[in-house]
């Protein structure tokens, strides 16, 4: 759906993207994750039209980017701080975006009331926008961005600056988007809302993608669970480290603040073989089992910098 | 191509909605009073078929010849009023108290007045309209929403051009019907209809083309300027600069005491400016067509220029 090989931007004398892939599989949700100034809105800039990548190929459905007006009546973008014409209303601003995509001022007026009623802005949505909140901005980009039902939507950052409740919405909408076939790109920062939302992420990290997979296959290469092992003696832990690394099933050892943390893949099989051979070898004064998040994932292949 | 088409219409609407919302009406106001009290201060003129001779003109330290420059020739109309005076006087005759302006002078002072007035205001609202346009929307971030719909960049540029200078068409038309009264009303007695249709028309061109040049400029300003406030400064500072080179062009004769080469300098330094362009062209009526189209082209130019800018610049969000 999305393919983008070997993409470069450099702006002055800083190379924002040098030499960035990105796939995104029809129908899915996929995060893009990295630290600041990895070149995530970069990216995003790119695929909307609205930035020229310096090379690199880009095509969004097989058509390559250089055609702007068929890639862009396939896209809905929401930026990361949305801003609005500040003496129009939500609902003057959707119908001179409906206007842009040449509908019948009929079928506007419906579609648009369609999209305020599913982005829940009814009651503010003849108002002028310059008094409304960031969530509510929010709201209106989206409603920009779903109008003319485009198959793709690139969000960039898309719960910054929203409540928990905003975001729960936000959520659920997106998901509804992909319930529909929509194929949605997400950056954000929130590591957990892209595990909740995304099927498949890409890590990039100073301007070149450092993994694409899908969350299920990272976790895999990572270790899905973690047990947490506490030693009765301080002095053994280096010793645990080596012997349970040894282990076929074990996919990663570390030590923190006196814990030996140990990732395997599979825990219903791993687990009492890691517990075993610990017991072994030292006396175990605490044992504490957790899941591997895609923050976890995140830090092991971008090297610990967080976005 | 009709959704591009009916695009197209939309952001031209649009912008032309914002550009009369914005202070335009108060322009229109000030510059429909400048305008009439400059017409006015020419219709009340008295006019006649008054081609006299100059009898003083031997006593000047220079030498005027009538019809290079505005200036010379009211200086030349002045001497020989005064030189009627005297020689009515001499012969004991009756002079008349009121000033009689050959028909030439008073469309020489038309030009030099009433339209410069309008050319200038004219260029102001265009420039400054359209040096907001594109600006405006880069400040506030909002040019993103028109970009990524499907409509191409050069129909979104050419469209907010033509929005802004939409604004301008009621200006056009108040000139045109100034220029149609004070023709019909002071000048028609003495000047055949070819001519005064040829005078109307050259205004009418005149204020259009240099409207489509100077709101070129202020778009191209507008597409390589961040802000919306120094685009409009920076448009604003040219017209004044076209302007003030414009009014050296009438009073050009005074440098010609300075010697000839100076004066042929000056002279080439103000006909940098369009307005003066303008000048020249209405007045000596020859060039017309020329100057018309250098201005066009050079408007082309810039158009196609901020074009050539906007659709490889990148835009933020």
């Amino acid at each position: 759906m999305i393919n983008a090989e070997n993409l470069t931007k450099r702006f002055g004398k800083v190379d924002a993207l040098k030499g960035l892939n990105l796939h995104v599989k029809k129908g899915s949700i996929h995060g893009l994750i990295g630290p600041n100034g990895a070149g995530k809105s970069t990216t995003i800039k790119i695929l909307s039209t609205l930035v020229h990548a310096n090379s690199g190929d880009v095509t969004i459905n097989d058509i390559p980017l250089k055609r702007g007006i068929s890639v862009r009546s396939m896209i809905g973008v929401v930026p990361e701080t949305p801003r609005l014409h500040e003496t129009k209303s939500a609902r003057s601003e959707l119908m001179f975006h409906a206007k842009l995509y040449g509908m019948p001022r009929k079928e506007a007026k419906t579609l648009v009331s369609d999209v305020i009623y599913a982005v829940q802005l009814e009651d503010a949505a003849d108002r002028p926008t310059r008094g409304y909140s960031t969530g509510m901005k929010k709201r209106v980009a989206l409603a920009l961005a779903l109008l003319h039902k485009p198959e793709i939507l690139l969000l960039d950052e898309p719960m910054s600056g929203l409540d928990p409740v905003m975001r729960k919405q936000f959520k659920d909408i997106i998901l509804d988007l992909k319930e529909m076939g929509k194929t949605v790109l997400v950056s954000d920062h929130d590591l957990h809302t892209v595990e909740e939302l995304c099927d498949s992420v890409t890590i990039i990290q100073d301007g070149v993608t450092v993994v694409e997979d899908t969350i299920e296959s990272l976790r895999h290469q990572t270790g899905s669970v973690a047990i947490e092992l506490k030693v009765i003696d301080d002095s053994a832990m280096g010793g645990l480290g080596s012997k349970l690394s040894s282990l076929d099933c074990v996919t990663d050892v570390s030590q923190k603040r006196g814990w030996v943390i140990v990732k395997v893949r599979n825990p219903e099989t791993d687990l009492p073989v890691v517990i075993r051979m610990a017991s072994d070898h030292t006396g175990i004064l605490e044992a504490k089992q957790t899941m591997i998040t895609l923050e976890d994932i995140f830090l092991k292949f971008a090297g610990g910098k967080r976005g | 191509m009709v959704n591009l088409l009916k695009g197209m219409f939309a952001i031209i609407f649009d912008e032309l909605k914002f550009s009369i919302k914005r202070k335009t009406i108060t322009s229109y106001i000030l510059f429909s009073f400048v305008f009439a009290i400059s017409l006015y201060g020419t219709y009340m003129q008295e006019y006649g078929a008054v081609q006299g001779e100059m009898p003083l003109l031997s006593i000047l330290p220079i030498e005027l010849e009538k019809g290079v420059a505005p200036l010379t020739d009211f200086a030349i109309f002045l001497m020989t009023l005064f030189g009627s005076a005297l020689q009515s006087a001499s012969v004991g005759a009756e002079v008349s108290p009121d000033v009689v302006l050959p028909v030439d002078i008073g469309i020489t002072l038309f030009i030099i007045a009433p339209v410069l007035i309008a050319l200038s205001s004219l260029s102001k609202m265009a420039v400054r309209l359209c040096a907001s346009s594109i600006a405006r929307e880069r400040e506030s971030k909002t040019l993103y929403q028109l970009l990524v719909s499907p409509q191409p960049r050069v129909t979104a540029y050419l469209s907010k051009f033509i929005g802004a200078i939409g604004a301008t068409i009621p200006m056009i038309f108040l000139v045109l019907a100034g220029v149609v009264w004070i023709i019909g009303a002071s000048f028609m007695p003495y000047i055949e209809v070819e001519q005064a249709v040829q005078l109307r028309n050259q205004v009418l061109v005149a204020s259009i083309v240099t409207t489509f040049l100077f709101a070129s400029i202020g778009i191209f300003i507008s597409t390589i300027t961040r802000n919306e406030e120094s685009a409009v400064n920076r448009g604003g500072w040219i017209l004044k600069i076209m302007l003030a080179l414009a009014t050296l062009w009438i009073f050009l004769p005074i440098f010609s005491v300075a010697g000839e080469s100076a004066a042929s300098m000056i002279e080439k330094i103000t006909m940098i400016s369009p307005l003066t362009l303008d000048m020249v062209a209405l007045y000596s009526g020859e060039m017309f067509n020329q100057y018309m189209l250098i201005q066009l082209v050079v408007g082309l130019l810039f158009l196609f220029g901020g074009i050539m800018i906007f659709v490889r610049q990148d835009v933020e969000y």
